[in-house]
C-alpha cells in the first residue's frame, strides 16, 4: 500500500466517522451541546393504572412533544351539517341520541327542534327513508 | 542602547503604559459605574428570594437581588439580564422559607452548569460541576414546620440553565372545628324567579367585590352574532335588578376566568371560529382584564401558548394565575401550561412556564392544594377521562410532574359533573358530584365521589349518591358550611332536565334533599353565592340552540331567621395577622368564601377558608392563615356566623 492509499484511507476513515459522530449528535443520541434545555424538559410520569372507555371518543393522548393533543371532530358532541333553518343559529344535533333512539326527525322535533337547513352532508338521513338531502335543503319541516 | 534594541526598549514601554492606562480606567470604570451591592428583598412566603452574582463562586455581595416565583430559567447565552450580569461567569442563590406537612418530598434540579440544593443548610443536592443540562432528583423525609430550602447555581461558559423544586410543601394547618348550630326546623328554604330577565345570555358569571355580578355572553354561542360581531356583557346589580352594558370587543364567549389580587377580573381565551361540518370550535390566545370599579375590560397581550377555548384559570398562591386546556386556534387541543404574572400584569414568556404537553381537556376542574400542586378532579365539560389514566392527576407545577391519584368512579361519566373543594379549605377535601357524557346514548351517573388530599397518597372514596343521576351539576358552598347542589339534567334537552337539589353536609358525609329550581338548568347554566348569602341561578341552553333568560334565587334556611352582622373590621387582612372585628350576636364561626367566577358549573377557585377566633361577645378576634397556598390573594366575603348556625351578609375584605 503506498503512502498516498494509507493517507486516502486514514482520511476516508476520518470522514466517515465524523460524519457518524454528527449524525448521532444531530439526532441527539449523543447528547445536546450545553444550553440546549429541551431534552432536560420534564416528562409526565408514567401511568400506570388502566384506560378509560376508548369507545367514548373525546380526550385523545397527546404526542407530548409539544404538539397539540389531536381533537376529535364536533368536541362538543353534535353533528354541525345542521343549522336552524330559521335563522341559521346553531344546533346541536346530537351524535347520538339519549337510550340509543335513532336520531331522525321524530326524535329531533320530539326534543324540540324546528326545521334544520343542512350545510354540509346530511348524515343522518333526515330527508327521508334511505335519502340524503343536498346542502342547503331544510329538513325535519313537519 | 541605540537602534533596534532602544526602539524595543521604547514600544514595550509604550505598550506597559497603554496596559497601565487601560488598567487604570478599568478600575476608574469599576468605581464609578460598579452597581450599589445589592439589598436584601423581601419577598413573599410562596416566592424565592434570589442573590445574583457576577461571578461563579456565590462571592462578595451579589450584582442584583430579586424575588422568583419559580426557578426555571433558561438564559442561554445571555444570562439572567439582571445586575449587569453576563452570559457566562455568574452564580445564583436563591432561598425560600416555606410550611412542610410531614412527610417524604422530592427534590428536582435541572441545570447547565453547577447545582446545589439544600434543606435547612444540609445538602440535598451537589452536583457542584461543569457540565450539560443535567437532572437530578432526591428525596428526603421532612417534618411538619417551617424550613429553609436553598438552591446555589453556577454557570460557567456556554448556555445557562436552572430549575429547581420540590414536590410538597404547605402545611393546611390544622383543621377547625365544624361549623356550630344548624337548622333544626324549617331547613327547606325557598326559590323564587326573579319578575325580570337577563339581557345577556349569561355564559359566564363572576362575582365582583362590588357585590354586582359581571354576566358575559360574548357571542353567547350564537354564530350568528359572533358572524356579526356582536358581543355581549352585562353587570347585573342582584339588589336593585339594575344591568350596565359593557363594551366587549371580542368573543370571549369560552374564555375562562378568575379573580387577580388586586379585584379584577382577568379573561383568557375565547372563540375564534364556530364549528362547521368540516372543523371544530377554534380558540383565541386573547386576554382581557376587567376592572369593577370602571365596568370596562382593558385588552392585555396574547397568552404564548396560543388559542384555548374552554381553558381553567386557577389563582396559585404566588399570585400568578395558571391556565391550561381548550381547543387551540386549528382546533386541536391546546396542550401548553401559561402562567399569567400578576405584578407584571402580563403572561410568562413560554419557555419560563414549566411544560409536560399533558392535555388536560376542556374547563379541567384543577384546585390548588395546600402544598402548591394542583389537584385535576375529574370533572370537565365534553369527552372522557384521557386514556390510560385513572382519570383524576396531581399536577406539580414546580416540578412539572402528573401523579395518578386512583379510586375515582365512572371517569368517563364525569362531563359537566361538579367538583368543589368542601368547607373549611383547610380540610384539604374535595367532592365531585354526577357528570355524563355527551358522546354516549347512556345516562349520567348519581355517584359523589369525596377525596381528603390531606393524606400522603389520597384516594377517592364513594360519597353519598345523589337523589338523582345528573350531569350539568352546580355546587355553591354557602357560608353556614355546607354545600348547596343543584341544577342539572340526564340529557341536554329540556325533557330530561333534573329539577332537584340537595344540601350536602361535609361533617357527615351526607345529602338532604331540598327544593329544586323551577327552571331547568342544563348546558350553559351556573350558580353562585351572592354576598346576602343567596343563590343565583342564571343560563341554559339545550341541544335546540334556545337559551333560557330566566333568573332564580334559592333563599336558604337561614335567609328568614335573625342573622347576625359584622358592624366593623379592617379592610384589608394580611396573611397570618391577627384582624378585629365589632359583631352583634353570638358569634361561632368566621369564613372568608371567594366570590364565585363560574362558566359550565366550573370554577376551580372556589373556596371557604375558615378564621379561628379567639374572644366571644361583640369584640372577636380572627387569625388569618399564613399559607397563601389556603387562601390565594384577592376580595373574600367575609361571614360571622352566630351559635345557632346562622350567617351574616357578607362584608368584603382584601387578603394578602
Amino acid at each position: 500500500m503506498t503512502r498516498r492509499k494509507i493517507l486516502l484511507s486514514a482520511a476516508t476513515v476520518f470522514l466517515t466517522v465524523g460524519l457518524l459522530v454528527a449524525g448521532l449528535w444531530a439526532a441527539g443520541v449523543l447528547g445536546q451541546p450545553a444550553g440546549a434545555g429541551d431534552d432536560a424538559r420534564p416528562v409526565a410520569a408514567k401511568h400506570t393504572l388502566g384506560a378509560g372507555n376508548r369507545d367514548l371518543s373525546g380526550r385523545i393522548q397527546p404526542h407530548g412533544n409539544g404538539r397539540p393533543s389531536p381533537a376529535t371532530l364536533w368536541v362538543d358532541g353534535c353533528d354541525h351539517n345542521y343549522v336552524n333553518a330559521g335563522d341559521n343559529s346553531n344546533v346541536c344535533v346530537p351524535k347520538v341520541a339519549p337510550g340509543g333512539a335513532p336520531v331522525n326527525c321524530a326524535f329531533l322535533r320530539k326534543s324540540g327542534f324546528g326545521p334544520l337547513k343542512v350545510t354540509g352532508t346530511d348524515t343522518k338521513n333526515l330527508a327521508g327513508t334511505g335519502g340524503t338531502a343536498p346542502r342547503g335543503t331544510t329538513v325535519c319541516a313537519d | 542602547m541605540t537602534g533596534p534594541g532602544k526602539r524595543r526598549r521604547t514600544g514595550r514601554r509604550r505598550v506597559l503604559a497603554a496596559l497601565l492606562a487601560t488598567a487604570a480606567v478599568q478600575l476608574v470604570a469599576v468605581v464609578v459605574i460598579a452597581p450599589e451591592p445589592a439589598k436584601a428583598v423581601t419577598c413573599a412566603p410562596e416566592e424565592w428570594a434570589g442573590d445574583y452574582f457576577a461571578n461563579p463562586a456565590l462571592t462578595g455581595p451579589p450584582a442584583d437581588s430579586r424575588c422568583d416565583g419559580t426557578i426555571r430559567f433558561d438564559w442561554g447565552e445571555t444570562g439572567p439580564g439582571t445586575g449587569g450580569i453576563g452570559g457566562t461567569g455568574y452564580s445564583v442563590r436563591w432561598t425560600r422559607n416555606a410550611l412542610f406537612a410531614a412527610g417524604n418530598y422530592t427534590f428536582t434540579a435541572t441545570a447547565d452548569d453547577g447545582i446545589r440544593v439544600y434543606l435547612d443548610d444540609a445538602p440535598v443536592i451537589d452536583e457542584w460541576r461543569d457540565q450539560g443540562a443535567s437532572t437530578f432528583t432526591a428525596t428526603r423525609p421532612v417534618a411538619a414546620g417551617t424550613h429553609k430550602v436553598t438552591v446555589e447555581y453556577y454557570q460557567g461558559v456556554g448556555g445557562g440553565l436552572v430549575r429547581a423544586g420540590y414536590s410538597g410543601g404547605g402545611d393546611p394547618g390544622p383543621v377547625p372545628p365544624p361549623p356550630p348550630g344548624g337548622c333544626t326546623g324549617g331547613c327547606q328554604g325557598s326559590w323564587q324567579v326573579l319578575p325580570y330577565q337577563s339581557p345577556v345570555r349569561s355564559v359566564h358569571a363572576t362575582v365582583l367585590r362590588t357585590g354586582n355580578v359581571l354576566l358575559v355572553a360574548g357571542s353567547g354561542n350564537d354564530g350568528a352574532a359572533a358572524t356579526n360581531n356582536q358581543f355581549v356583557s352585562k353587570v347585573w346589580n342582584p339588589t336593585t335588578g339594575e344591568f350596565v352594558d359593557v363594551p366587549t370587543q371580542e368573543d370571549i364567549f369560552c374564555a375562562g376566568h378568575t379573580q387577580l389580587p388586586d379585584g379584577r377580573i382577568l379573561l383568557a381565551g375565547g372563540t375564534l371560529e364556530y364549528p362547521t361540518p368540516t372543523s371544530n370550535y377554534k380558540g383565541l390566545a386573547i386576554s382581557y382584564i376587567f376592572d369593577p370599579m370602571t365596568n370596562t375590560y382593558t385588552k392585555i397581550d396574547d397568552m404564548p401558548g396560543g388559542g384555548h377555548w374552554y381553558p381553567s384559570l386557577v389563582n396559585l398562591g404566588d399570585g400568578s394565575v395558571f391556565a391550561t386546556g381548550g381547543l387551540n386556534e386549528n382546533g386541536s387541543g391546546n396542550v401548553a401550561v401559561e402562567m399569567f404574572d400578576s405584578r407584571k400584569g402580563q403572561w410568562k414568556p413560554f419557555n419560563e412556564v414549566p411544560q409536560t404537553y399533558f392535555y388536560w381537556g376542556l374547563y379541567p376542574n384543577m384546585v390548588l392544594m395546600a402544598d402548591g400542586r394542583l389537584f385535576y378532579a375529574g370533572t370537565h365539560t365534553f369527552g372522557n377521562a384521557l386514556p390510560n389514566t385513572s382519570g383524576s392527576e396531581i399536577y406539580d407545577i414546580a416540578t412539572g410532574t402528573i401523579t395518578d391519584v386512583p379510586g375515582l368512579r365512572d371517569i368517563d361519566f364525569r362531563d359537566q359533573g361538579a367538583t368543589v373543594l368542601l368547607p373549611p379549605a383547610q380540610a384539604q377535601k374535595v367532592a365531585d358530584f354526577g357528570g355524563g357524557n355527551t358522546y354516549s346514548d347512556l345516562g349520567p351517573t348519581s355517584h359523589t365521589d369525596v377525596i381528603d388530599l390531606r393524606q400522603q397518597d389520597p384516594q377517592w372514596t364513594a360519597g353519598p349518591d345523589l337523589p338523582a343521576a345528573k350531569m350539568y351539576v352546580s355546587a355553591v358552598i354557602l357560608p353556614d358550611g355546607k354545600v348547596f347542589e343543584t341544577g342539572g339534567a340526564k340529557h341536554n334537552y329540556s325533557e330530561y332536565a333534573v329539577h332537584e337539589a340537595s344540601m350536602y353536609d361535609p361533617v357527615t358525609n351526607t345529602l338532604t334533599p331540598m327544593p329544586a329550581d323551577p327552571l331547568a338548568r342544563m348546558y350553559h347554566s351556573e350558580s353562585f353565592l351572592l354576598p346576602d348569602g343567596r343563590v343565583a341561578s342564571i343560563g341554559n341552553n339545550p341541544a335546540t340552540g334556545a337559551f333560557d333568560l330566566g333568573i332564580s334565587v334559592y333563599s336558604p334556611w337561614y335567609m328568614s331567621r335573625p342573622r347576625p352582622a359584622i358592624t366593623a373590621a379592617a379592610e384589608q387582612f394580611d396573611l397570618g395577622s391577627t384582624q378585629n372585628l365589632a359583631v352583634s350576636g353570638n358569634i361561632g364561626r368566621v369564613t372568608l368564601i371567594r366570590p364565585a367566577s363560574v362558566t359550565h358549573q366550573s370554577d376551580p377557585n372556589q373556596r371557604s377558608v375558615d378564621l379561628p377566633i379567639t374572644g366571644t361577645g361583640p369584640n372577636i378576634s380572627v387569625t388569618v392563615p399564613s399559607n397563601p397556598n389556603i387562601i390565594p390573594a384577592g376580595y373574600y366575603m367575609m361571614f360571622a356566623q352566630d351559635m345557632n348556625g346562622v350567617p351574616s351578609v357578607a362584608k368584603w375584605v382584601h387578603v394578602g
